[in-house]
């Protein structure tokens, strides 16, 4: 059967009104109805852009200049009221609190029809049969603040289902949610492609996410050009998408490190489907020629949390009698499902919050009792939005900021700035308004901000969260270097265990309030329960090894870690 | 308070009691209704008998006082201390709006207390506590969006009512990226405390508040997509999933509003002034 | 109704919610019977003077509202609509400046212009408030002044000096970043 094209751009080229270049350029490509695309790019790439004009906020909401031709669902965008538009294409964006505009599940799933003034009973027959679309039909009365991220989701994609749409449209789905959260959202989007034969369009870049359940083509999209068009198999077996910035499976790289290549009939896309037959002698010569780890030699403890508890409102038990310690020079991941407790563990290291119990010492001497300004002279603290934490104008003030608060003169400032400033690499902006860096130099200008106070702990609550696999990459490589060149010891707060594994040597667990694992980063990977327990999703390694019939599997994570870091710091 | 631990103390709380079951219409009006007559007598038994109803209404709500407690008390702390302003500031002013001047007992001798006096403060404290538990009983059993729908049937057009649903939606996110913010900054050396000099205190709020309207504006550009793009505002009208029908109880409750509003006004006139004095 | 309406109906939301949360005792310094000083008064400032005397009114509202509601120390309906004028009168900033400032200009006139739109605003706003005090309580005018005056003043200093700072970073930002190199 040929299906009609339901997407159709012919040599589509936009600008938006305050750039000087163009964001796409000359873009051809039809999606045909019922297909299930994934558009894959760098950030910046413009794979945002292709999605705003499929839904129509540009040219409607988002000005600027375009030539060529679109059509979408049988509509011109820019000739279509936005409101008929959006009969025909809905969109899940990526903000799951931004589109989540209801006090109660219900409420918000029946916003469309609210806005088409529909008669109050037709809502509710409406609305719970868009919830149980998305199985949230027992959640009609909940308030957003009673959700997960994965449930917001669920509800704002019940939101576009309450109108019949032809063409389901996530931008970045995977973005706010924690692995094993967005596994079950990925699942749910080829649930409704099977049930309902809707076309459906997913931006992401985290790849093998999206690639946990089958789909028909990537489009890959980089500076605003269509690079490829091909299926996931044939995609995978060239190394073209690490050239434009997107991750592939870490099974591939696997494969790869262990000087395999592939083949599209080898069906790379997914584990599952991947045919072992040729690798198999390949990767277990691989596993086998492994050099001895030494392991690292103990350093004197920086930091000990003994039994620390909290609770927010004396009822719920946050942290449970908490206790680990941690090494000079070390590079610590502190694991957990949203909510688990990780940010109120960093906020009492920091001394934001005092615990309810336990104590905490640094080199020794207890310091439960230091107020913040005390602790912020040990350890330094990154937030996640970096623009939760700029407050100047200029860099160089920003990084200037701390110092300045502290009472230094004002030529030791510009000394220690200047200094900074050059480690970072942002030496030569430093006369630029924080306004025009892009969102992972933004990030850079709060590490720089944080490291003229010379802490000896940097805590970093998600810090690759938003960056593109080069841009993390790039900053993940800067701290490591820190780390290396001036013993920084570091903690990074995460769900993503990709960064735990590679950028780490030690992982500690946090599930429900109880620290359930505190060991080595290979040993945690490899034990798949654990992980469940914790609700983070096992790496495709511990699939892979499993399948390659490894029982050591963390030293078979232990030796991916080592040659891939050796690879990647050339 | 631990600034660490802020709860939101008033919200809706479902307990299915007959005040929840009634349409946020009823009760928006019969708040209105309630502040209205409140602001207009000075009459300390009528006002006394609405406090008293006031207190009724709320326990038939059967909210757990535990949850209010302490904002009871907080009132009646503010209150008296506001009585007690009024008492430093004008003395006298009992016995001049009263008209008579009945002398109890004298601190000194501008601070004398009379019995006018302690009527004339015990209006304005009955009248402050009065529209206490009808604004607490409001809060407690109207659904947010169902006062939002309420407000658009008294004909606030429905953008404005959405702007209240939708401030009610973001207040938590809004409170917790002001207190994330706060704490990044407090980790910079940034100090709001008494510790520093007030010019000090506040210039680092100024560094605490920039970020934190940036950041807001940013989510309000994506809360506009997100509403832009699921059709809001194309109508002259809209309706509400969460508006509750007028039901029996609706009508009594308001009938019971109309039948007390002429007495009351009765009353009102027939007292010499504005004060009920019957000394 | 157009995207613009929606776009101000959100920013009523946030500015209203910030403002609200701003307003909370834990933000503020209490000062004088149920005056507190409002770090927030300069959220409000900031928002009317963005966008016009219609936000600024609804978020003057709102935002009064909600404080009350949440700190717990009543509903001070004659304080509210004070916030609401207070709102009204710096949202002429705008006009009165042929929206310089949404073009990224904040020069010193218009500063000037924002200080006394602000201490206008606060005069007339807590004016009518102590008005009302006096009228539907029959406090003494002597005391409903007194706060009127206390709340007027502080409100206008902490605006001027808050609210101006924040909106000259946020001119500045508006500003199109044109002619940077690395140096």
């Amino acid at each position: 059967m040929i299906a009609d094209p339901i997407v159709e751009f012919s040599l589509f080229s936009f600008r938006y009104e305050s750039r000087k270049e163009a964001t796409l350029e000359d873009i051809s490509l039809t999606i045909k109805s019922g297909e299930k695309i994934l558009i894959a790019g760098p950030s910046g790439s413009g794979k945002t852009t292709i999605g705003n004009c499929l839904n129509g906020l540009i040219p409607h909401s988002f000005k600027g200049v375009g030539s060529g031709r679109l059509k979408v669902a049988g509509f011109e965008p820019a000739s279509t009221d936005l409101h008929e538009l959006s009969k025909s294409v809905g969109t899940v964006l990526q903000d799951t609190d931004g589109q989540f505009v209801g006090l109660s599940v219900g409420e918000d799933i029946a916003f469309a029809l609210e806005n088409d003034a529909r008669p109050r009973d037709e809502m509710h027959t409406a609305v719970s049969r868009a919830a149980s679309l998305v199985e949230m039909g027992e959640y009609l009365n909940r308030s957003p603040f009673a959700l997960s991220g994965g449930q917001k989701q669920r509800v704002s994609l019940a939101g576009i289902l309450i109108d019949d749409v032809d063409l389901l449209l996530f931008d970045e789905p995977l973005a706010n949610l924690d692995p094993a959260t967005g596994k079950l959202a990925i699942e749910l989007i080829d649930q409704l492609h099977r049930e309902t034969g809707k076309t459906i369009i997913i931006i992401e870049h985290r790849l093998e996410d999206v690639l946990h359940r089958p789909i028909d083509r990537i489009i890959l999209i980089d500076r605003g050009k269509v690079i490829a068009d091909e299926s996931p198999d044939s995609m995978l077996t060239d190394g073209t998408l690490a050239t434009h910035g997107i991750r592939e499976p870490l099974y591939l790289s696997a494969l790869r490190l262990a000087g395999g290549s592939l083949r599209v009939e080898d069906h790379p896309a997914s584990l599952d489907s991947l045919d072992l037959d040729r690798h198999r002698d390949n990767l277990v010569s691989w596993f086998d020629s492994r050099p001895m780890v030494a392991e690292r030699p103990h350093q004197p403890k920086l930091l000990t949390v003994k039994g620390i508890s909290y609770s927010y409102d004396g009822e719920l038990t946050t942290l449970d009698k908490v206790g680990f310690s941690i090494e000079s020079g070390e590079r610590i991941s502190l694991l957990g499902e949203n909510g688990a407790g990780k940010s109120t563990l960093a906020k009492i290291i920091m001394g934001l919050i005092k615990p309810d119990e336990g104590n905490l010492s640094w080199s020794g001497n207890v310091i439960t009792g230091e107020n913040i300004s005390e602790r912020s002279r040990k350890i330094g603290f990154v937030m996640q939005n970096p623009n939760h934490m700029i407050s100047q104008h200029l860099i160089r003030d920003e990084v200037a900021f701390g110092p300045r608060l502290r009472g230094v003169c004002e030529a030791d400032v510009t000394e220690r700035v200047e200094s900074t400033l050059r480690t970072c690499g942002l030496y030569p902006f430093r006369n630029w308004p924080i306004s025009a860096l892009s969102y992972g130099q933004k990030k850079r200008v709060t590490i720089a901000a944080i490291l003229i106070m010379e802490p000896q702990l940097l805590i970093m609550d998600e810090p690759t969260a938003g960056q593109d696999y080069f841009h993390y990459t790039e900053f993940m490589e800067f701290i490591t270097k820190l780390n290396r060149e001036s013993g920084l010891t570091i903690l990074l707060v995460t769900h993503d265990l990709h960064l735990a594994l590679e950028y780490t040597e030690r992982s500690l667990v946090l599930s429900h309030g109880y620290l359930i694992a505190d060991d080595s980063v290979p040993k945690i990977f490899a034990d798949s329960e654990l992980l469940t327990r914790a609700s983070l999703k096992p790496t495709s390694l511990y699939g892979l090894a499993r399948k390659l019939n490894i029982e050591a599997v963390d030293e078979f994570i232990a030796h991916f870690i080592s040659s891939e870091g050796a690879v990647r710091s050339g | 308070m631990d600034k660490s631990k802020i709860t939101f103390g008033l919200s809706y709380i479902e307990t299915g009691s007959p005040l929840h079951r009634l349409s946020g219409f009823t009760k928006l009006v019969l708040f209105l209704w309630w502040i209205t007559l409140i602001l207009t007598t000075f009459d300390l038994r009528v006002l006394t008998g609405f406090f008293i109803v006031g207190i009724v209404l709320l326990s038939l709500a059967q909210i757990p006082f535990k949850v209010y407690r302490p904002f009871v008390f907080f009132m009646v702390y503010i209150v008296t201390l506001n009585t007690l302003f009024i008492y430093l500031f004008a003395p006298l002013q009992g016995p001049e709006f009263i008209g008579s001047h009945t002398e109890l007992f004298i601190f000194t001798k501008r601070y004398v207390v009379t019995l006018e006096t302690l009527v004339y403060l015990a209006v304005i404290a009955v009248k402050f506590l009065a529209i206490f538990p009808m604004a607490l009983l409001f809060v407690f059993s109207t659904h947010p969006t169902e006062f939002a729908a309420s407000l658009n049937k008294i004909k606030v057009p429905y953008p404005i009512a959405y702007a209240v649903s939708l401030t009610l939606r973001y207040l938590p996110e809004i409170t917790k990226d002001f207190v994330n913010i706060l704490h990044a900054q407090q980790a910079r050396g940034v100090d709001i405390s008494r510790n520093v000099s007030l010019r000090k205190r506040i210039r680092n709020i100024a560094s605490i508040l920039f970020p934190l309207i940036l950041s807001s504006l940013e989510k309000a550009d994506v809360i506009t997509n997100a509403m832009t793009l699921r059709g809001f505002g194309k109508g002259h009208s809209r309706t509400w999933y969460n508006a509750r029908p007028m039901a029996i109880g609706d009508w009594v409750v308001l009938a019971a509003m109309a039948v007390w509003t002429v007495p009351h006004f009765i009353i009102r006139a027939s007292i010499d002034g504005l004060f009920w004095y019957p000394f | 109704m157009n995207k613009f309406s929606v776009k101000i109906v959100v920013l009523t939301a946030i500015g209203a919610a910030l403002y609200g949360v701003g307003g909370l005792p834990i933000f503020g310094i209490p000062i004088f019977a149920e005056t507190t000083l409002k770090p927030a008064m300069a959220i409000l400032a900031i928002f009317a003077g963005l966008y016009g005397p219609v936000v600024g009114f609804l978020v003057g509202i709102i935002g009064h509202l909600i404080t009350d509601l949440f700190a717990g120390w009543g509903v001070w309906l004659t304080w509210v609509l004070g916030s609401g004028i207070v709102g009204i009168v710096i949202g002429l900033l705008p006009k009165l400046t042929s929206n310089r400032l949404e073009k990224g200009e904040f020069p010193g006139k218009d500063i000037a212009l924002f200080i006394l739109l602000a201490l206008v605003g606060n005069i007339g706003g807590f004016s009518i408030s102590a008005l009302l005090d006096f009228l539907l309580y029959k406090e003494p005018a002597g005391k409903v002044i007194a706060q009127a005056a206390i709340a007027g003043s502080t409100n206008t200093i902490l605006i001027a000096i808050i609210g101006t700072a924040i909106l000259v970073m946020i001119a500045k930002r508006k500003k199109a970043s044109t002619g940077l190199s690395e140096e």
